[in-house]
This record gives C-alpha cells, structure tokens and sequence, in this order.
C-alpha cells in the first residue's frame, strides 16, 4: 500500500513535468523577441494561498490584506458509514493572517487539537523574477511559536505545569520555483523544537523536509500536494509522516481547499510532531481550508 | 495611516520576533518515569505476545535462530545501552522487511517505546516487586484492555486475529466471555487451548481482575 501511495505520487509528478515539458516547446521564447528587459516581472500567484495545504507556501498576502482561514479536519475515513466516513467527528483551526509590507507578514492561530495557539513571522528574503532583477528562486523564512492550552499540557499530572513546558518553536526556509504559469514546487527544511518531550529517546529538535508543489489545471482549480520527512521521529515510522493530497477552487474572494490528508494537526509542530494516521491502514481524513480575503488598507 | 507608509519595517518585524519568541524561551525537558522499565512485567509479555507463536522466534522453531521467548535470547538482538544500534530496534521500526511480518501488525509506539528505553537503560534482566492484587474498580477500559494488549492482541488483534478472535474490541472479548473459552483459556483448563500460547500463565492478580469483571456482568465500561 505504502509502495501504491509512492507510484501515485511519482505518477503525479511525471506527469506534471510531461505537461510542463510540452507547453515550453510551444512557446516562442518572449525574452528573445523583446531584448533586454527594463523592467522586473515578479513570480506572483505561485499558489492560490499562503499554505500549501498544511505547511507555508511561497506565496505571500499582498500588503495591508487580512486573511481570515477557518481550517476543518474531520475524523479517520476508515470509521466507516456510522460515523460518516469521519464527517462526525471535526477539529478545527481558526486563524487571522496579515500582511503587514509586501515582504512581511504575520498570523495568528487556535486549533481545537490540544487548545493550542499559535503564532508566525513569515519573511521574503528572495522574490523570484525575470527581467532586470533576475531571480529564479524564491526564499523565505518563517517563525513561529505554539502554546499547548490544555490544563494538563503533558498529559502527566505529576509534572507541574510551567508556560515553558506549553511552548514549541519552529523554524522553516523555504525555497520555491514557479517553473510556468501551470506549475510551482517548493521545499522547506524545518526545525520543530518541543521545550517538554514525553521520554528521554524522543528528541526535543525535530528535523523534516517539507516537499510542496501545485499543478494549476483550469483558472479557477488547481491540484496541491504537501509531504513533510521527518528526519528523527521516536520511534522511527515513515507512515506517519504527513501526506496531504488536494485541489484548490477559487470562488471570487474565497479560496477552498479541499483535501485527503493523514495529519491530524493544523499547525507545524502539531502536523510534523504529532501521532498522524497511517496512509497504507485508510487512516486518511478528509479536510477543507477555507481563506477569504479582506483588503484591510487601501492599495496605492 | 501614514504610520505604514514611514518605512519602519525593519522595528515592526523585530517586535514581532521579541514578541514571538518571548514565553519560557526555549528549553530542553523530557519526562522521566520514576519506575525504571521492568523486563519481566513489561518487555518479555511484548516479545511472547508478538514474536513467539508457532512458526516463529519461539523455542522449537527458532526462526533465524532468534528465540525471543526467554531474556538471553532477546539479548542476541540487543546492544545494551543503545537503541539505535541495536538489530531489535532497527528491524520493528524499519518501513522494510519490518517484524513483525504481514499480516501482523507493527507493535504500537507504546510498545517500542518500553523496548527502546529498556535498551537504553541497559537491557538488563529486571524484575519489579508487584504490588498486592487490586481488584476493585475493575473496568474494560482500564484494566482488561490493558492486560489483553499487553499479552493478547499480539495474536488476537489486529488486521488478522488469529482463530477469527479479537481481543482488541469490546464485539470480539464478549463473545469468548459468553462461551467460556476466555476464561478456559487464561486458567488453561481442560478442552480449551492454553493461552497466553508459548509463555507462561498469566498472573494470579490478571486472572482474578478479568473474572471479577466478569463477574460484575462484562460491562462495556
């Protein structure tokens, strides 16, 4: 099953760089027509959102909008039809993001899962560009910080509850490629950092790779897919790593993401860190993240 | 607001990060159980339940030459002290050719956990004073489950229960309460198989708390 999953995920990519492959021998190459170029095009709508589905995505809100995200996961399909294939059973994150300069931006967090809130800087060191400036990737750092709001937020009684053993930290660069207007891949070396871990063997540093990408079928859809590798789970177990398949619609304002995924978690240390479902069992659950998008300061 | 406009960017970002990373700071805890892991009560039952039923890493078939049903054995698999470099660790953890093979299922992170920091600390041949029988407040939940995962569901359990008897859920334990074979089972009374099969009895204490239970009528409690 776990092989099954992986030929699907290969299929998926071959047969993105086939598309990709055939539409850039149909096109006359405009840079050569034109010359020199005086001014800089910059890469935009790389994805339809800020996150890929659950990890960051290259893309940045425009300056002064507030996106509003409500994030739904619902239980493991495989509950079958009492419990609706999982629809009975939905945990949720709500979040305001920000963005405060083109290359800035801020959010904010709650997720049923655990109480917890959370909170992140996200910065634009490289903006992918053609032109005057050329760039071919995109770069950009994210920060974040979570706080397990649970009264008893290691599960052990015994253990006193300080503020630092409800926080956790992660770090992320990521680097992204729109190669056309169809198709964007984008990695992401993370650092999740638990300050409480729940024995000696489970490492407080955790170290993953986020792969993401999205392959744009018509104006308004576009398929996304999201895997994160962690490098040092306890105990080792690739199944657990977090494997999310979906489509993006845009619908004027909103954008719906609607998806397949076996994370549990809505954030990144709940996502890479936590217990998620095994892919090869049909512990997959189904998901949605809706974004609408308010123009909060006037565009100059 | 003019105030977005005055290019303070760099100030807003910093107080953001302070504000960020302000909250405890960043430390490093884990959680350490007082009681050290105990290879008699917690390790060996994980082995005997998953490892060593017919066919397999048992006495009579020694399957690989491995024999997981007694401590020295267990021990050819196991580098005291570390985890990560022992065989036994890497072989229930690896995505392949992992142990326990299809169509059992791969022992639960609870379980590898116990084996894990068993090896950690020392790997060697503990045994912990038990404390005297309990057998009130008996319930599913929180005393027959637990016993049933730890010695049964190795076998009875999972994807393919063995026998068609899973004693993982509430549907399959009562149906071998209500024809008898659990408790002809456990007590290895005659025309019932013997189980736990290939190790040892289970504990008076265990014994008692699953009859006590049922005895109070084999509540889904």
């Amino acid at each position: 099953m776990q092989k099954t999953v992986i030929q699907i995920i290969v299929g998926f990519a071959m047969l993105c760089l086939a598309a990709n492959l055939a539409q850039a021998q149909d096109e006359p190459s405009l840079l050569d027509a034109l010359g020199e170029e005086q001014t800089t095009d910059y890469a935009t709508n790389a994805f339809k959102s800020p996150r890929v589905i659950n990890g960051h995505s290259m893309e940045m809100l425009h300056e002064g909008t507030l996106d509003f995200r409500i994030l739904h996961r619902f239980g493991d399909v495989s509950a079958g039809y009492y419990q609706l294939f999982g629809l009975d059973q939905a945990s949720m994150r709500m979040a305001f993001d920000y963005g405060l300069t083109p290359n800035l931006m801020l959010g904010i967090g709650r997720s049923t899962n655990k109480k917890e809130l959370d909170g992140f800087v996200k910065y634009r060191i490289l903006w992918q560009s053609t032109g005057k400036r050329n760039m071919p990737i995109s770069l950009l750092w994210v920060s974040g910080v979570t706080m397990n709001g649970m009264k008893d937020p290691t599960g052990e009684p015994e253990v006193p509850v300080t503020l630092s053993r409800r926080m956790g930290y992660y770090h992320e660069l990521i680097i992204g490629r729109k190669f056309n207007e169809r198709f964007t891949m984008q990695i992401s070396p993370t650092l999740v950092h638990r300050n409480i871990v729940h024995n000696k063997l489970i490492a407080n540093d955790l170290w993953a790779m986020g792969i993401g990408g999205r392959y744009k079928v018509t104006q308004r859809l576009a398929i996304v897919w999201d895997y994160g590798y962690v490098f040092n789970r306890f105990p080792a177990n690739v199944t657990r790593n977090p494997l999310s398949l979906g489509v993006d619609i845009e619908t004027g304002g909103h954008v719906f993401q609607l998806h397949f995924s076996n994370a549990v978690g809505m954030n990144e240390r709940a996502y890479l860190s936590d217990e998620n479902g095994n892919w090869g069992k049909g512990q997959i659950r189904f998901g949605f993240n809706l974004s609408r998008v308010f123009q909060i300061k006037k565009q100059y | 607001m003019n105030f977005f406009k005055s290019k303070k960017y760099n100030t807003w970002a910093a107080a953001a990060v302070g504000i960020l990373m302000l909250g405890g700071g960043c430390t490093r805890e884990y959680i350490e159980n007082v009681n050290p892991v105990c290879f008699e009560q917690d390790v060996l039952p994980i082995f005997q339940s998953n490892c060593t039923q017919s066919g397999c890493h048992n006495s009579v078939t020694r399957e690989q030459g491995y024999d997981l049903s007694n401590y020295e054995g267990i021990l050819k698999g196991v580098e005291p002290g570390s985890y990560k470099r022992s065989e036994m660790y890497k072989i229930i953890t690896t995505p392949f050719g992992i142990m326990p093979p299809s169509p059992y299922d791969r022992l639960s992170d609870d379980q590898i956990t116990t084996i894990a920091l068993w090896i950690d600390q020392g790997a060697e041949k503990t045994a912990c004073e038990t404390s005297s029988c309990d057998t009130t407040n008996v319930s599913l939940s929180g005393t027959v489950m637990p016993i049933f995962e730890t010695y049964c569901n190795g076998c009875h359990g999972g994807s393919a229960p063995q026998g068609d008897i899973d004693l993982s859920n509430y549907t399959g334990i009562i149906k071998t309460v209500n024809d008898g074979s659990l408790v002809g089972s456990i007590q290895h009374a005659v025309g019932y198989s013997a189980m736990p099969q290939g190790s040892g009895k289970l504990s008076a204490c265990n014994i008692s708390k699953i009859e006590k239970w049922i005895s109070l009528g084999a509540k889904n409690d």
